[in-house]
């Protein structure tokens, strides 16, 4: 998905070093049809909670498909407990309208990370921004959207 | 501060640091008068079965289906799971705003009527053990070695070196990355105990 996902980051996540990078991995290749490229993106925005605290969405898919993300909560420089944490994705599979998904993995806790993961498993608007964003024991309320263009 | 309680505490520290575990967090309880009538009678008794817990989750379901959205629940194992709401289109006329706002107020209070106090009691009665928290720890580890990664503990310092690698593999090997993130996902899920809030 080489244009797929276009990075759109706040300019101020990149200051704490947060690599925002396009990669492409190597997928095994088998029979005469080469597989999808597979690529992941991550994009960030500052958030709320300690100095360099950062709210980030990862994206795993090919073109227009996504098939996995991470709304991911980083509480930045000084570590502490992240529990308890509940995703958020806005996207668009089609027409104008935004949806909306929430993932909340139940009572779980990590240092300094609030991870959650959700399989959405299908095709994007072109054009369309996917966002995420979280909340957590650290941040009560949700913390701004991080997005990202999906492009064919 | 005597000199017993100074040894005692010290003691307590070196178990730990030689455990190699992160102290377990369990959260303040909710207070009786905050609980909703439904929680208050799963709860009077002190413990949650495993049929009330199902209970609690058919009837949070419901309640998020009462304003036209879908909910499930995803089993990690017989303790946990995860809780995945999906809106679908907006209502009628309504702005995205108000969209999101009833969404998140739906998720908020159907959770707080029907679930977060009973899932966290669940959670709690069967809160691990500190010898399957030292397993779990034992088992992050085998699961980074190939990565030549070092968790020497559970807590903040113990999982640094982790982080900073996935760090460096989300811009140069998204397998790895992955393979690493799943590696603390799965120690967060065997060490969980009931949340932080």
């Amino acid at each position: 998905m080489s244009n797929l996902v276009q990075l759109a980051v706040a300019p101020l996540a990149i200051l704490f070093s947060i690599t925002l990078v396009v990669a492409t991995s190597s997928p095994p290749v088998e029979a005469m049809d080469p597989p999808p490229v597979v690529e992941n993106v991550t994009g960030c925005t500052l958030a709320p909670g300690g100095p360099g605290a950062l709210n980030c969405v990862y994206l795993n898919g090919s073109s227009l498909y996504i098939n996995y993300s991470d709304s991911i909560y980083n509480s930045g420089a000084v570590p502490v407990n992240v529990c308890d944490p509940q995703g958020k994705w806005r996207y668009m599979l089609h027409g104008t309208n935004y949806y909306l998904h929430t993932l909340r993995s139940t009572d779980t806790c990590g240092w300094w990370r609030g991870f959650v993961t959700w399989h959405p498993r299908t095709h994007m608007a072109d054009g369309s921004s996917f966002c995420a964003t979280q909340k957590n024991s650290v941040i009560p309320d949700y913390a701004n959207f991080a997005c990202e263009t999906i492009k064919r | 501060m005597s000199r017993r309680f100074l040894l005692l505490t010290g003691l307590v520290v070196l178990v730990l640091a030689f455990a190699g575990c992160a102290p377990t967090i369990y959260p303040a309880p909710i207070p009786w008068e905050d609980l909703s009538e439904f929680e208050r009678g799963v709860l009077e008794d002190g413990t949650v079965t495993r049929a009330e817990l199902d209970d609690a989750r058919r009837q949070t379901i419901l309640c998020v289906e009462s304003e036209g959205f879908s909910a499930y629940f995803e089993h990690h194992d017989s303790r946990l799971s995860v809780f995945g709401v999906d809106s679908g289109p907006p209502g009628p006329g309504e702005t995205a705003d108000e969209f999101e706002a009833r969404f998140d107020d739906t998720i908020d209070n159907c959770k707080e009527t029907y679930l977060t106090a009973i899932n966290r009691a669940w959670l709690r009665q069967t809160a691990p053990s500190e010898e399957e928290r030292r397993a779990a720890l034992r088992t992050l580890q085998i699961c980074v070695e190939p990565y030549g990664v070092q968790v020497p503990s559970g807590d903040a310092e113990g999982l640094r070196e982790l982080f900073a690698r996935i760090d460096k593999a989300t811009a140069e090997n998204p397998v790895e990355r992955d393979t690493l993130v799943n590696c603390i996902q799965d120690y967060s899920v065997a060490t969980a105990t009931g949340g932080g809030e």
